[in-house]
């Protein structure tokens, strides 16, 4: 912080303090600044803001502990790092899986309990809950029907439809997209998390939350490096250092890792850099909260949890020929995400018109197949002797008939036949040649595809794949121009994280509790529930935790 | 400033060098150029503008003189191989000049690489599939050069399982629609005898004029069957509402067709036991096993499948 002329309010009054000690002036004049600059001065600095809790990152959970500890009043600061707010929660489908008992649920006549909640979400038979830490799911079970009540009484203006969560009864809810379109990320009509997000933040702003956007945590501060309370955290903006004081509390609630090729490789050594996440470019799950948390000592929970092979962590591309093709998650160019990606895709690919094939130019599975056998098909060793960990990039290779039924436009916004994700070519082996990706470690084998193509659509006159057992393969691959499109898995879910208790305190790897700190959102592990909800309890249990610090028996 | 008779009798010579950015590519393509970046240095760091780089083909003749540009540097050097396919050498020279005072030492750089015949590759499509043993069919064959040289008028060959020549085309005037310069012809050809599958290729070999361009072949397969004995008309239809469903790809046995607007697609089968479905996306059939004793007319209803929202999908338990 010295850029400045002295009209920013943070470099002054760090100038004062300095001033102050050599004019020798008295602690009173300067009231908690000094207080705590006496009992949490790291490196002889003071803070340049401060409040009762400081949360790191406006997304689901950060949104919902803001407006959790400002109606239990305390004072708020949330540093962002991105532009705007929301995180995943604003491009989210904005399903809410709260059930336990809700308004909604009576008004449809469901039935529904915290113990029932409860027993879904620990049934050992299935192996997205087998491996969650009990204590963590009984306290998301015994909140559950009143988070929902208060996102409603919050602003959350929810849909009144219930949707099934696959568990004993109906539970999930959507809120409505937010009306203001100036205000949405991708204006995609199924996007409604934007509604759930977008009401959380005016409610914490009108409550007088301040958020700080641009501004990165890039450590904590705790009294000792591993021990004593967690003081507030260093946060970058603009190059410049900035320190926030959270007196009650900080919370973490940055989203998790799964974009940190480094950390998510600690899970599966397999999950290499060519594989994308959604919610990207809008914002990585970087691990910040979880890097800057172990740093001062705190644990990870139920690993178990990310390796489970189940459930949707990962996923199969859906707009193919672009890298950001995740789900429902479409980059239009009215985003204002557009112009970082070259195209939303080719999109409701029926995979009757195209085979998937390897860096090498192979087939590896039936490709309508789905599920973590076709993952693990396209995570494997493919023979790239460059590519020993992780699958390297998978190529949908198909033809102009295929193009024609599937009634695609070759071209912008949809695909950059110039950039790095989508390729053409007058022939197989040209195709194989045009291949130049980031991701591709070798060139593709014209020779392979070419034998692969021929060998596809010789199980075209047959009908019978006997490579792989794809169920009558109906078209072959013949017309020219041919085309390859990126269709690599796309990360998602990120299913372990922080330690913490039932109370959102961050603990040691002693099992003890690290004082002022708290997590929650995909950053905190111990729950392998996907998405909003377990973000939402958690956040809102941070948030009123650490307001009520102390005054809570 | 460069003079051709520097004065012997000045100050001493300085040595140059010439140095290339990067090492010449390995191979290159007859007649197709590759781009080189190179440095003029004096051990003494003169600044030599003004001066250039002589390039002269193996025979020691000259190609080009190229100036120099700021900072003794000369960036993209443009050089073309002949087009005959072998070594090529070239020689980029320094000529002995002066600057200023200065007489500067001629130096020399030779560049080597391999000139390679153009890449070429082959597509094959429009291949019929069963096709009636011992009756004529026809496929089409592209060719296609890696620097899309116009490959009109050239010949391809067919080849059997065998390598015997079965089939033979000239390709076409114009490149097949929305390709670059895939250059095609429909070949008719003869279905062998017997029920079976059979795996062809295609051989293109470029004459002997013109730039030179490597063989190609590509492998097609198809299967063969017995003369037709019934025809067969299969109608798809929508299972709610009862419409013929256009574009539906109809699969009896072996046999395939598309059904047109009125959703009839029609074979000609010989007599026998068939598996018969229908598939378009976003609908589904059942499986069905049918008899052709006749001409007869199937009917195939197709079901909406609900498009599946993948946030529904990221629901867990
Ligand atoms: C396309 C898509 C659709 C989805 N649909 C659904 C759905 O329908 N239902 C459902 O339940 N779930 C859904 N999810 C998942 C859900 O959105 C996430 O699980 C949830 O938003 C995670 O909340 P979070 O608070 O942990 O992270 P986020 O909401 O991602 O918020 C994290 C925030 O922290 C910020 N941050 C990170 N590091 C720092 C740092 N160092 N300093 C400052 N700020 C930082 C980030 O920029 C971000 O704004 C979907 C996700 C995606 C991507
Ligand atoms: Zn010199
Ligand atoms: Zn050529």
């Amino acid at each position: 912080m010295s850029k400045g002329k002295g009209n920013d309010t943070s470099l002054s009054r760090r100038d004062f303090v300095k001033t102050g000690a050599v004019a020798g002036l008295g602690a009173t004049g300067l009231g908690g600044l000094v207080s705590c600059a006496a009992s949490g001065q790291e490196g002889g600095q003071a803070w340049d803001r401060t409040a009762d809790f400081v949360i790191v990152g406006a997304g689901t959970a950060g949104l919902a502990g803001a407006v959790s500890a400002l109606e239990h009043g305390a004072s708020v600061i949330i540093v962002e790092a991105n532009y705007d707010i929301g995180g995943h929660g604003i491009l989210s489908g904005g399903r809410v899986n709260l059930g336990g008992g809700t308004s909604l649920q009576r008004t449809h006549g469901v039935e529904d309990s915290a113990d029932h909640v409860f027993e879904d979400w620990i049934n050992h038979e299935s192996l997205q809950s087998r491996y969650s830490d009990r204590a963590m799911v009984r306290a998301f079970a015994d909140e559950n029907a009143s988070t929902f009540e208060w996102l409603v009484e919050n602003g959350v203006d929810f849909q009144d439809t219930l949707i099934s969560s696959g568990g004993m009864v109906e539970r999930q809810s959507r809120a409505f997209q937010w009306p203001v379109y100036e205000e949405l990320i991708t204006s995609y009509p199924t996007r409604h998390g934007s509604g759930l997000i977008r009401a959380l933040e005016k409610k914490a702003r009108e409550n007088g939350a301040e958020i700080l956007l641009l501004h990165k945590m890039t450590r904590l501060v705790r009294e000792a490096p591993t021990s004593g309370r967690v003081l507030g955290i260093v946060a970058e903006h603009e190059g410049e250092e900035v320190r926030l004081r959270g007196t009650k509390g900080t919370l973490l609630a940055t989203g998790g890792h799964t974009s940190n090729v480094h950390f998510r490789r600690m899970f599966d050594p397999r999950l290499t850099e060519e594989y994308q996440v959604a919610g990207e470019p809008y914002t990585p799950q970087a691990a910040d909260g979880e890097l800057a948390a172990m740093a001062i000592g705190a644990s990870l929970w139920s690993t178990a949890n990310q390796t489970m092979e189940a459930g949707s962590w990962i996923s199969k591309t859906a707009h193919i020929g672009t890298r950001w093709g995740y789900g429902n998650l479409v980059w239009l160019p009215d985003s204002p995400m557009f112009d970082r990606t070259p195209g939303s895709g080719l999109s409701e690919v029926d995979w009757q018109n195209a085979i998937m094939v390897t860096d090498m130019g192979r087939r590896f599975y039936d490709e309508t197949g789905r599920g973590h056998g076709f993952y693990n098909a396209a995570l494997a060793y493919h023979g790239n002797p460059n590519k020993l960990d992780g699958g390297g990039p998978i190529w949908a290779i198909f033809d102009a008939d295929a193009v024609a039924r599937q009634g695609w436009e070759i071209g912008p916004p949809y695909v950059d036949p110039a950039g790095d994700w989508f390729f053409m070519a007058d022939t197989i082996a040209e195709l194989a040649r045009s291949i130049r990706s980031p991701y591709q470690t070798a060139p593709m084998p014209p020779a392979a595809l070419e034998e692969t193509v021929a060998r596809y659509n010789s199980f075209v006159d047959s009908g019978i794949d006997e490579d792989f057992g794809k169920p009558t393969p109906r078209n072959r691959i013949g017309r020219p121009p041919f085309y390859a499109a990126w269709s690599t898995p796309i990360l998602h879910d990120s299913l372990t994280g922080l330690r913490t208790n039932p109370r959102a305190q961050v603990m040691d790897l002693n099992g003890e509790v690290i004082p002022g700190l708290y997590c929650a959102g995909e950053t905190q592990g111990g729950f392998a529930q996907h998405g909003l909800a377990r973000c939402i309890v958690f956040g809102r249990i941070a948030g009123r935790e650490a307001a009520l610090d102390g005054q809570m028996v | 400033m460069t003079d051709p008779s520097p004065d012997v009798n000045a100050a001493p010579a300085h040595p140059t060098k010439l140095e290339l950015d990067q090492s010449p590519p390995a191979e290159v393509e007859a007649g197709t150029t590759i781009a080189l970046s190179l440095r003029v240095s004096c051990d003494a760091g003169c600044d030599l503008e003004g001066t250039a780089v002589h390039v002269l083909d193996e025979a020691g003749a000259l190609i080009t003189e190229a100036p120099l540009e700021p900072e003794n540097q000369l960036n993209d050097l443009e050089l073309r191989a002949p087009s005959r396919v072998g070594a090529t050498i070239w020689s980029l020279v320094f000529p002995e000049c002066l600057v200023g005072e200065v007489v500067h030492e001629r130096s020399t750089l030779i560049v080597r690489s391999e000139t390679i015949p153009h890449t070429t590759s082959a597509a094959v499509w429009e291949v019929p599939s069963p096709v009636v043993m011992s009756s004529p069919f026809s496929v089409r064959v592209g060719v296609k050069c890696s620097a899309s040289c116009d490959l009109s008028g050239q010949s391809v060959r067919v080849r059997d399982e065998d390598g015997v020549e079965v089939g033979e085309g000239i390709l076409e005037e114009t490149p097949w629609q929305g390709t670059e310069a895939l250059y095609s012809v429909e070949v008719p050809l003869e279905a062998p005898e017997g029920q079976s599958s059979w795996s062809w290729s295609v051989q293109f070999t470029s004459a002997a004029t013109g730039l030179p361009h490597a063989e190609s072949s590509a492998n097609f397969t198809f299967r063969t069957a017995n003369p037709p004995d019934h025809s067969v008309a299969v109608k798809v239809i929508q299972e709610d509402t009862n419409d013929p469903l256009e574009g539906a790809h109809v699969r009896l046995g072996l046999y395939r067709g598309r059904t047109d607007e009125r959703g009839l697609a029609s074979l000609a089968v010989p007599k026998g036991e068939y598996d018969l479905d229908a598939w378009k996306t976003g609908y589904e059939t059942v499986l069905q096993t049918v008899e052709v004793t006749d001409d007869v007319t199937f009917e195939i209803q197709a079901r909406p499948v609900p498009e599946i929202d993948p946030d529904e999908e990221q629901t867990w338990m």
